[in-house]
């Protein structure tokens, strides 16, 4: 056989091997491409979605209650939507085709969350007519109520739930020896109560009755208290109001002059603290834990399968650990438990949802959820957050399956130990002064005495917004304003370039080193401060209120 | 009608042609392939790394170490650019407070990639996060630092002149999600 002849029959049998392999490299090649680009829409629009959920909460004055909450959630699900619909249009996929590939949404908030999934409609025969909204049985989007991050624990003679939040902050109801107990608080060591009550003490630091705090509405400062979630601002006539959709509500008056509502933190955690001994929580163990069933906790395991936390027969409230750690600080058994719990929870409600969700959709996709990895959980079980879903879209060589977690750990919802920051007190307009992060060395050399600094919650410097309506032309128009003035340091705001290195991740260790006791007194009277003035449903707001009159 | 000389011209010719087809054509197009795969590598390093700085707000020295390994084995030298657009809503502000119902704009200044190294790795030697927030912008492009094709075949046909001619390259940015520092 010539070589000419040898050559178009390698040719013949190797080109089209050489095609096809062409081609399937290429299609696998593509897939690749278009999973990175649909991951990026998907986040994008959490994004958006977690954006338009704190711009809302920043703006509404009532954003702490249940049915201002749900509203805000489904505004920040319609944006969720609304953003996958425009990012994924050049495809030619609208919004409620694409319902169809979202199994789930959760958000995650200060004591549990929401997750946004489809459901059976479910109506009596007898009430539902022709014009009824949606009928029996009918396939419905919508929220599951409310999850609490809770947890049942039995022993002899207690049998109590536990909800946990974000923070050191915990509710109990149950039953002792078969008596209902019922009772909420923080969880803090280190308080002393002497002199009467009068004198308290944490981490030996006196805290103190401060003046009141002044932050602008408009263009006007006024001096305010906050109580269970509300702002009560005091008017220039001496009357006391509340904003209310960002309009002026007239309030009863409250007793003007000294806040003390960083001492009431501390005095009503050491009063929770002797509730709980009283009631034997403190006896508890991890081990006392059970499912809704009464059977003990499986491990936690992570996406390879393997155990990373385990449900040990220690207590779980202690309150000073013998390595000398505190309660509130992040390495305690409680938070190492808390987070345990936080993630049981969201990880088998999710599940749940996302498997139920094959009844519902019309997608032939089996729907799973996946594992996520545990830098992700990090971010999910220490901040408000959502978790989006999108599965079952075709990308050519195989079916999407892909998922977004957004944080956001700037929010009305919780006050971190990261959220107060450090301002100077000159506030007015034409002299704003500077706010710095804990931490900022800046601060290191500053005298930070009461009468030039103050702890501020980090929200408070976010602009606001109120619709004003001149009184002669009878306009209403949008205006903008920041309720306090002052600037963002240079060194850890606006740009993070002067942190002392001896602050790591327990701002409880770094305060106590030497020379930082001012520092510590306005940080702990703050932080005290900030989170006794957030809503608690558990409170009675009125009872409270009536303490500030 | 070809003589001698004309029949060993031809067999030659036809001798170049085996090889080219049966030889280099084959391999130059797995080659071509092998790049179109470290492109895709390329392409996922960057993103895992931007994308780690967004969620998290901070830039973590370990995590680019691992993606200049990753880059590295693909068996190619690298040139790796970052940028960070930090915004400044100070004087945003400042507007707002004085004229309220205007929304000030904000400024933005960049920090380059000698700027960010020098931050992220210390004189001493020592790695520490250089940390964002939200609202700043965050940007990584990478590029192939042979300006001519990897193929070295390909090399044999054409060659690839000028500055901007880079054969693989990827690049990926977005904003920050969170405030590093908390």
């Amino acid at each position: 056989m010539k070589l000419q002849h040898l050559t178009v029959i390698f040719i013949i049998i190797i080109l089209p091997i050489s095609l096809i392999l062409d081609a399937y490299i290429k299609s696998r090649i593509e897939t690749t491409e278009l999973q990175i680009s649909y991951d990026t829409k998907l986040t994008g629009a959490t994004r958006d979605a977690i954006e338009a959920f704190q711009q809302n909460t920043v703006n509404s004055s009532t954003s702490d209650l249940a049915n201002s909450k749900i509203r805000d959630v489904l505004a920040s699900v319609n944006t969720f939507f609304n953003a996958v619909a425009t990012n994924f249009n050049m495809v030619g996929y609208n919004s409620d085709i694409l319902q169809n590939y979202v199994p789930a949404l959760v958000f995650t908030l200060y004591d549990g969350y929401y997750i946004y999934t489809p459901f059976n409609n479910v109506l009596n025969d007898t009430v539902v007519t022709d014009a009824s909204t949606y009928q029996n049985n009918e396939k419905i989007y919508g929220l599951k109520p409310y999850i609490y991050y809770s947890c049942r624990y039995k022993t002899a003679n207690l049998d109590v739930v536990i909800n946990y939040s974000l923070d050191n902050y915990i509710s109990v109801q149950g039953t002792r020896n078969g008596i209902g107990i019922n009772n909420a608080g923080y969880l803090i060591d280190n308080v002393e109560i002497s002199n009467g009550g009068n004198t308290v003490k944490y981490r030996g630091i006196e805290i103190e009755e401060e003046d009141m705090l002044e932050e602008y509405v408009g263009q006007t400062k006024y001096p305010y208290i906050k109580i269970n979630g509300v702002k009560y601002y005091q008017d220039t006539d001496g009357t006391w109001f509340a904003l209310l959709n960002g309009e002026k509500s007239k309030q009863q008056n409250l007793k003007a002059g000294d806040n003390d509502s960083a001492k009431r933190y501390y005095k009503e955690s050491a009063e929770f603290k002797q509730w709980l001994t009283d009631n034997g929580i403190l006896d508890l163990k991890e081990t006392d834990a059970v499912d809704e069933n009464g059977n003990k906790l499986n491990d936690l395991l992570d996406e390879n399968g393997e155990a990373i936390y385990h449900f040990k027969n220690q207590n779980i409230f202690t309150y000073q650990q013998s390595n000398g750690i505190s309660i509130e600080e992040p390495t305690s058994v409680f938070n190492e438990h808390r987070l345990a719990i936080i993630r049981r929870s969201i990880e088998r409600n999710l599940s749940l949802a996302i498997a139920n969700y094959n009844k519902y959709t019309t997608v032939t996709t089996d729907f799973q959820m996946p594992c996520l990895k545990e830098e992700e959980w990090d971010q999910v079980l220490n901040n408000v957050c959502m978790i989006s879903f999108l599965q079952g879209l075709s990308i050519g060589g195989k079916i999407y399956n892909g998922y977004s977690i957004v944080a956001n750990n700037t929010n009305e919802e919780v006050v971190t130990e990261s959220s107060i920051y450090i301002a100077e007190k000159n506030d007015t307009l034409g002299n704003p002064g500077f706010y710095y992060r804990i931490g900022d060395t800046t601060l290191n050399t500053q005298n930070l005495t009461e009468d030039n600094y103050i702890g501020v919650f980090n929200m408070d410097f976010k602009r606001k917004s109120m619709p004003v309506t001149d009184e002669q032309t009878d306009v209403t128009q949008w205006i903008y304003y920041y309720p306090k003035p002052q600037l963002g340091s240079y060194t850890s705001i606006v740009n993070v370039t002067s942190m002392d290195k001896r602050l790591g991740d327990n701002i409880y260790e770094y305060l106590e080193q030497p020379g930082l006791e001012q520092l510590a007194k306005l940080y702990y009277t703050a932080l005290g401060r900030e989170r006794y003035g957030m809503y608690k449903l558990e409170r009675n707001a009125d009872e409270l209120k009536q303490t500030y009159m | 009608m070809l003589g001698e000389r004309g029949e060993t011209l031809v067999v030659i010719i036809v001798i170049g042609l085996a090889v080219i087809l049966i030889f280099v054509f084959p391999v130059m197009s797995m080659l071509d392939r092998a790049d179109d795969i470290t492109q895709l590598s390329v392409e996922q390093a960057v993103t895992e790394f931007v994308d780690s700085v967004l969620t998290t707000g901070k830039i973590d020295p370990d995590k680019y170490d691992v993606l200049v390994i990753q880059l590295g084995s693909t068996g190619n030298a690298y040139e790796i650019e970052m940028m960070a657009r930090i915004q400044d809503e100070n004087p945003g502000k400042k507007v707002t407070q004085v004229q309220a119902n205007k929304v000030g704009e904000n400024e933005y200044y960049d920090l380059h990639t000698s700027q960010l190294m020098d931050m992220l790795y210390t004189e001493n030697g020592d790695k520490q996060d250089v940390y964002l927030k939200k609202g700043d912008y965050f940007a990584t492009a990478v590029r192939d630092k042979n300006a001519s094709s990897t193929n070295p075949v390909d090399n044999w046909f054409y060659s690839s002149t000028g500055t901007e001619a880079y054969s693989i390259a990827a690049q990926r940015g977005g904003l920050i999600q969170v405030d590093g520092a908390n």
